[in-house]
């Protein structure tokens, strides 16, 4: 059965990332220059269980922490719908609820973002309103800093962010994107820490 | 019959008006969400069922007089009137001058240990000396990152305890949630973080460290993340210690310095407004006064130190601002 999926995913992705496909998807959409764009992003990040000597297994529980986020990044067109992105980002963390006595620390930081998106034009090339929807993957490098203290830690995340990009056919150079964030860090000090959001991106190309 | 449209109202131009208004909008109501949960979360209060433990000891009159202090004693019953007032059980285990020894001390941590629960808070508070003494001293090993390789202790009445053998005497308490107070010299030495790297050096004199070697630090000690096995980790207590490693504390005509704020960051300290004062807000309104104060005062006679703090992913609530 779970041979079965497999081929199953792997068939559907093979018709989704062919370069035929790409094509007829790229069509229509907009220049392919490099674009910058401006990032922010807002959402829910979920710690769990202090990892370390001393901590005591399964006294401390999930917990919710806000996210927030801005950042700007250079997307680099490859060949067809393919994208590559560095960018760079600032981030907040505010501290989890106080239930129980504790909470997950605040914390706050910046960081290295690579990515690579691959994106479909959803919507007649004709239309004034181009759609597109598409996806990135990549990584993210941070250092932050445990708000209220002078400790500053590092770690790396991955994420992969579906999007839907609205760009204009009569300003091709600009476009906003929604975007749907999901990130996972590997924390060396929880045993779980991830994050979902909600997000835009105003990109800009060059005409 | 249908209605003729405007005239524009269709145009490219107007499409993208619209589609920027709409993100707008996006990005104002999601604010409003988000400003409306904070303030939600700022307006609860959280029931705090657990009981509270503190043993506070505070040394001014040694044996020998020339280490005698000035106010270490009277550091410790402030902090065991306000530990009292804010609910802890601290009457019977608060010790001064003669009374403070590590025969007393274990007597202490073995009561506490006999009636806490994991669910309890646990505070150890001491003023008085700390001191350095040779690597490997009381079995004591010294591995921690960005540690000086010497044996930090604080000195009871009848000689010095170690940061390893204070890490010891901890393990037997059942609480999750350990708090070590020092103020003391050297008291830096008791921290120990495996993952977090101090951009404020054990040496506060040598100034911050720089971007790139905290970077630096931050990236080596998350490839080689592990258990030192020495000094306090912040899993076995989180330490607020007055001083670095290789800092000198200082008192005042009433209080330690670090004692003095400290005490003020019971009610003055609450950063989020939501009437809880955590370790991290208590240290920072102690280590903010003191370098607006103390050290911007005594700065040039090079009398300065800054308190330092265990790092780890969970914080604990200390004080309820009344």
């Amino acid at each position: 059965m779970a041979r079965k999926t497999t081929l199953i995913i792997l068939f559907l992705l093979g018709i989704v990332l062919s370069p035929a496909n790409a094509d007829e998807a790229a069509r229509g959409a907009r220049t392919r220059r490099p674009s910058f764009g401006l990032m922010i992003q807002s959402g829910v990040a979920v710690a769990d269980e202090p990892v370390g000597s001393g901590y005591p297994a399964g006294f401390y529980t999930p917990k919710a922490q806000a996210v927030g986020l801005i950042g700007a990044a250079l997307d680099i067109p490859l060949f067809s719908a393919f994208s590559l992105g560095i960018g760079l980002q600032l981030h907040g963390v505010t501290a989890s609820n106080p239930a129980g006595g504790w909470t997950y620390r605040a914390h706050w930081g910046g960081g290295l973002r690579l990515s690579a998106g691959y994106g479909f034009l959803i919507s007649e090339p004709s239309r004034p309103l181009q759609l597109t929807l598409g996806f990135s993957a990549g990584g993210s490098f941070n250092v932050d800093l445990y708000t209220l203290t002078t400790l500053f830690f590092f770690y790396p995340g991955v994420l992969l962010e579906p999007y839907l990009e609205l760009v204009p056919s009569s300003r091709k150079h600009s476009s906003i994107a929604l975007m749907l964030p999901i990130e996972y860090y590997f924390r060396r000090d929880l045993e779980f820490y991830g994050s979902v959001g909600l997000g835009v991106v105003w990109r800009y190309t060059r005409k | 019959m249908s209605m003729p449209r405007k005239p524009g109202r269709t145009s490219p131009r107007h499409r993208t008006a619209a589609a920027l208004r709409a993100a707008i909008l996006f990005l104002l109501i999601r604010t409003a969400v988000f400003s409306a949960g904070l303030a939600f979360l700022a307006s609860c209060t959280f029931d705090l069922d657990y009981d509270k433990y503190a043993i506070v000891y505070g040394i001014s009159d040694y044996p020998d007089p020339v280490n005698d202090l000035t106010v270490a004693d009277d550091d410790a019953l402030a902090m065991r009137d306000l530990l009292d007032d804010q609910g802890f059980e601290v009457i019977s285990y608060t010790h001064t001058d003669a009374g403070a020894t590590s025969g007393q001390l274990v007597i202490d941590m073995n009561a506490i240990a006999s009636v806490a629960t994991i669910d309890d808070l646990f505070v150890f508070y001491f003023s008085g000396h700390g001191g350095q003494d040779l690597p490997g001293t009381a079995g004591g090993t010294e591995n921690t990152p960005d540690s000086d390789a010497d044996e930090e202790y604080i000195l009871l009445h009848d000689g010095g305890l170690t940061d390893d053998q204070l890490a010891s005497l901890l393990r037997t308490i059942p609480c999750a949630r350990k708090v070590v107070i020092l103020d003391a010299c050297f008291s830096g030495g008791f921290v120990s973080n495996y993952l977090e790297t101090d951009a404020i050096p054990p040496e506060y004199s040598q100034g911050p460290s720089g971007i790139f070697g905290t970077l630096g630090n931050a990236i080596y000690l998350y490839a080689n993340f592990q258990d030192y096995g020495s000094d306090i980790p912040p899993g076995e207590a989180l330490v607020m210690a007055a001083t670095g490693e290789q800092d000198v504390a200082y008192e005042t005509e009433d209080n330690g310095v670090m004692t003095g704020y400290l005490l003020e960051s019971a009610t003055e300290a609450d950063r989020n407004f939501d009437g809880y004062i955590t370790v991290s807000e208590s240290y920072f309104y102690i280590y903010r006064n003191i370098n607006k104060s103390f050290n911007m005062l005594y700065g040039a006679s090079g009398f300065v130190f800054f308190p330092h703090v265990s790092g780890g992913p969970v914080d604990y609530i200390l004080f309820t601002k009344k």
